[in-house]
């Protein structure tokens, strides 16, 4: 328990340096992204600040967990349990596998529609079985 | 795998939210179990037989067909 405090706090410190910096970052972003087209930097913008309202919300989380030793326990127990743990597992196989599966077919199907989008969708299937093959390596050699 | 957590739960009138508190899992958890639906893993066997003071093989009943 004691090894898990240390641990969010260290996560809460980093998570509240990059709120301080985050208008900083997206000022920065807007410079980055003037000369692009207006929705290619709406979505850039709208990613970072998606991204640091999820920040803020789980800096808060964990602010609250630390000053509370019942918020925190519960935080342990749900972040520890490992029905929680085995269930995480099972989804992300069954998401890859069902994943990849579901973007091959699209990708076939697409063939009949749109060669650009039907490529696009190919190489995204050959990107996910090349991270797989490379987690997988990593683990093999892991455990 | 069929165990007897339930069993021995009620003869000691715990809760299933004091047995979860006690062996640091959700209450979910021990739902699960009770209901055969999870299978605990080695350390979490070891805890709930060393909270019922019993072995792992009398709190979980292991049967030879069972498909592991």
């Amino acid at each position: 328990m004691k090894e898990f405090k240390e641990k969010l706090q260290r996560k809460t410190n980093v998570m509240a340096i990059l709120c301080c910096f985050a208008p900083i970052m997206l000022m920065a972003l807007k410079l980055i992204t003037k000369r692009s087209a207006d929705f290619s930097a709406g979505i850039v913008q709208g990613f970072f600040i998606g991204f640091i309202l999820c920040l803020v919300y789980s800096a808060a989380r964990n602010f609250a967990a630390l000053n509370d030793d019942e918020k925190l326990k519960a935080m342990y127990v749900a972040e520890n349990d490992e029905r929680n743990i085995a269930i995480e597992k099972e989804t992300g196989k069954t998401f890859s596998r069902l994943g990849g599966i579901c973007l091959a077919f699209a990708a076939v199907a697409a063939s009949f529609f749109n060669i650009t989008v039907s490529l696009t969708l190919g190489c995204a299937v050959l990107f996910l079985s090349a991270v797989w093959v490379a987690v997988r390596v990593y683990y093999n050699k892991k455990m | 795998m069929k165990n007897r957590i339930q069993e021995l739960r009620k003869a000691k009138k715990v809760t299933q939210q004091e047995l979860a508190d006690a062996l640091n899992v959700t209450r979910q958890t021990i739902i699960s179990l009770e209901n055969g639906r999870y299978n605990a893993s080695l350390i979490l066997a070891h805890k709930t037989a060393q909270f019922f003071g019993l072995t792992i093989e009398e709190l979980f009943l292991f049967e030879d067909n069972e498909n592991l």
